[in-house]
């Protein structure tokens, strides 16, 4: 039942050094990710959730190896009986693998280069695969535009003559250009308008469905989140601190952490009624994260072993991985349900 | 709650004794550019009563901005107030038309950031670098409330307080660099509500905001309200937030209020549908629904734009031979719930 996964990370860090005076002395490390690990199932969407300097980008530039992880394995599947680790993978290698995953980035404005043509933005990641080139390249450029619902006369015009949604499109149609099995999505739809965010939404789904493509979906909305993904980890200053099935997640969480995002969601509906739980202070900072488990200054629960040992992910029901002392014992609430 | 009584209830009486602040009528703002007279407000109407939390909905570009830049007269250049007028109800129960003084004058200016102040969605770029957060604050403090420097050092420490930062006496020496963008917010507000404004105006003060900190943001304001008895002007693209603090709301939709009502009317009953479709593309968590409604097509730059309901084009229940042909009217179709829509009523309005 349980297929293959395509990506399998597993004990990921990333430390970035703080460096100090004119010698540059290592000082200390900031610990953007500190021991994550997930899976994604082929076809499957795993929404990453938290907030700003949570380190979920990093995750998601880690596992493309935009960044270099700084210990752990990326264990990817590149085909049906080839697997490799993209933590071990020299630059040369990577050229190979690199097809494979794509990423899509939050800014349609800045992501795109306007000094480029639709062609060679879209076509970039085939020529530097040696996929295609000339009328060929032409040809799949054309295909992918009217595969994300542009028109494929407008290959030669520049980014400034598209709109938000449009160049959004169009990064989504420069990530499928190489035929990748996973895309790392960074908050795709938060620059976007509500409108536009659903069109994008449904050609994400649509295309997931059209090519079996697997996502990590990294974003800050949950309403995004819970609209998108089969499963989802809530990142807390580097580490996840809850991973679930969607439903599980969402209405039955463990996690205190989890319980208070989801309570923070502004619900649309005025008839709705909801204790807004609202958390002292902010997020730790990963250089200097307190004792324990890092949510205990925050957390409402809190008790004296929270603040000595950390504790650790385990799985508290089936499928669904916490990192909490109390997660047996605590009954928590999920998010509210709207009326319509 | 009385409050929330007198505001939902929509019959007559009610409405008589909720004393109104500002009263917009007709306001329109045009920039003349390159291109031609865009219309980034066009005609808008709205009145917000005393202590009232009044949303107004859009999207990108849609002028909602621009009508809060209006209000406080900093509609940025070459942007022109070329019709309406927005009156102000004073404390001493004077109106004032704000569309009539001058920008500049010292009128608006015993007004701007006084009685009527504004907290932005960037704060970073609303604060000096170069000057100590206290600093920024007793400057306030003392161009409205009082000259004297010790009382504005106590009011500005007691606004920090007030808004939850801790440590106020060391923050006041900090630079804002030194605070993080909630922090920032808190600052800002700290800073509006140091001269007990009326009126308070937060345009998207939560979106740059992580989710937890924005439910505090949120929440402060809403406990500042209660607390000064100010009314607030809430400019937002987000129904969720929206839909819990706020009573009444306007969507607007390419420089025009388009529907206008009550925050459960808006939500339970919209009647324009731009409304209807902007509601049905807000994914809901909970909401098991495959695919999302979308909107076709783009927002229009409002720029010569022909004589036609402005969603029109992108509109699933447009009536061809009227919707493209003219431009109908801002019309009560139920108690205190307004659409400017010919599937509702017929009435048209003649364009400027």
């Amino acid at each position: 039942m349980n297929a293959q996964p395509i990506l399998k990370v597993e004990g990921l860090k990333k430390y970035f050094p703080v460096e100090k005076g004119f010698l540059r002395r290592v000082v200390g490390q900031v610990k953007a990710v500190d021991d994550v690990s997930l899976e994604i199932a082929p076809g499957e969407t795993l929404g990453l959730v938290g907030e700003s300097g949570s380190g979920k980008t990093t995750v998601g530039r880690c596992i493309l190896r935009a960044l270099k992880p700084t210990q752990g394995s990326i264990q990817f599947q590149i085909a049906e009986d080839r697997t490799v680790d993209m933590a071990q993978l020299s630059d040369r290698e990577l050229r190979v693998v690199r097809p494979q995953a794509n990423m899509i980035f939050q800014d349609p404005f800045y992501s795109l280069d306007p000094r480029w043509t639709i062609l060679d933005i879209v076509g970039e990641p085939l020529k530097l695969a040696n996929l295609a080139k000339g009328k060929e390249l032409e040809d799949r450029v054309a295909y992918l535009m009217e595969v994300v619902g542009l028109e494929a006369k407008h290959l030669r015009r520049y980014p400034h003559a598209f709109s938000g949604g449009q160049r959004q499109r169009i990064g989504v149609a420069r990530a499928l250009a190489t035929n990748p099995r996973l895309i790392v999505a960074d908050e795709p739809v938060s620059a976007l308008d509500v409108s536009t965010q659903a069109q994008i939404l449904n050609l994400l789904q649509d295309l997931q469905r059209e090519f079996g493509l697997s996502y990590l979906f990294i974003a800050h909305d949950l309403s995004v989140v819970e609209h998108i993904s089969d499963r989802v980890a809530v990142m807390y200053v580097g580490k996840i601190v809850e991973v679930a099935k969607r439903d599980q997640l969402f209405f039955f969480p463990k996690h205190p952490y989890t319980e208070a995002l989801l309570s923070a969601v502004p619900t649309p509906d005025p008839d709705v009624e909801k204790e807004r739980i609202i958390l002292p202070g902010e997020i730790a900072n990963p250089a200097n994260p307190p004792s324990g488990c890092y949510f205990h200054p925050r957390c409402r629960y809190a008790e004296a072993i929270c603040r000595d040992e950390e504790p650790v992910l385990r799985e508290v029901s089936p499928g669904q991985w916490t990192s909490c002392h109390f997660a047996e014992e605590l009954s928590l609430a999920g998010a509210p349900q709207g009326t319509n | 709650m009385m409050r929330d009584e007198l505001l939902m209830d929509g019959s007559a009486d009610a409405r008589k004794q909720a004393q109104s602040i500002i009263e917009v009528d007709n306001l329109s703002v045009h920039f003349h550019v390159d291109e031609g007279r865009l219309k980034a407000v066009d005609r808008v109407s709205f009145t917000i009563a005393e202590q009232q939390m009044f949303g107004l909905i859009g999207e990108s570009g849609c002028g909602k901005t621009v009508t809060a830049q209006s209000l406080m007269r900093l509609v940025p250049k070459p942007g022109q107030i070329v019709g309406g007028s927005i009156n102000f109800f004073g404390e001493l129960g004077g109106k004032t038309d704000l569309a009539q003084l001058d920008e500049s004058g010292s009128e608006i200016r015993a007004i701007r950031g006084n009685e009527i102040a504004m907290v932005f969605q960037e704060p970073m770029s609303s604060l000096s670098p170069i000057h100590s957060i206290g600093n920024q604050l007793m400057e306030a403090v003392r161009l409205h409330v009082t000259r004297n420097k010790r009382e504005a050092y106590e009011i500005a420490l007691e606004m920090l307080d007030l808004v939850g930062i801790p440590n106020p006496v060391q923050r006041m020496e900090e630079y804002p660099h030194h605070f993080s963008g909630g922090m920032r917010q808190r600052v800002m507000i700290a800073m509006a509500l140091s001269c007990r404004p009326r009126l308070l105006i937060a345009d998207e003060p939560t979106t740059a905001l992580d989710v937890t900190v924005q439910a505090q943001i949120l929440d402060l304001i809403a406990q500042s309200q209660a607390q000064f008895n100010m009314a607030v002007l809430y400019i937002t693209h987000d129904l969720g937030i929206i839909a819990e603090i706020c009573d009444k709301v306007a969507v607007m939709y390419l420089g025009q209020i388009v529907e206008h009502g009550s925050v459960r009317d808006i939500f339970h009953n919209p009647l324009h549908p731009y409304t209807r479709r902007l509601l049905a593309s807000t994914p809901r968590i909970g909401q098991r629904r495959s695919r999302l409604q979308t909107i076709e097509g783009t927002v229009p730059t409002p720029i010569d734009l022909p004589i036609a309901c402005g969603f029109y084009a992108r509109c699933p229940d447009r009536i061809d031979g009227s919707c493209n042909v003219a431009m109908p009217a801002l019309v009560e179709i139920e108690d205190n719930h307004f659409a400017r829509c010919f599937l509702h009523d017929e009435r048209q309005e003649a364009v400027l």
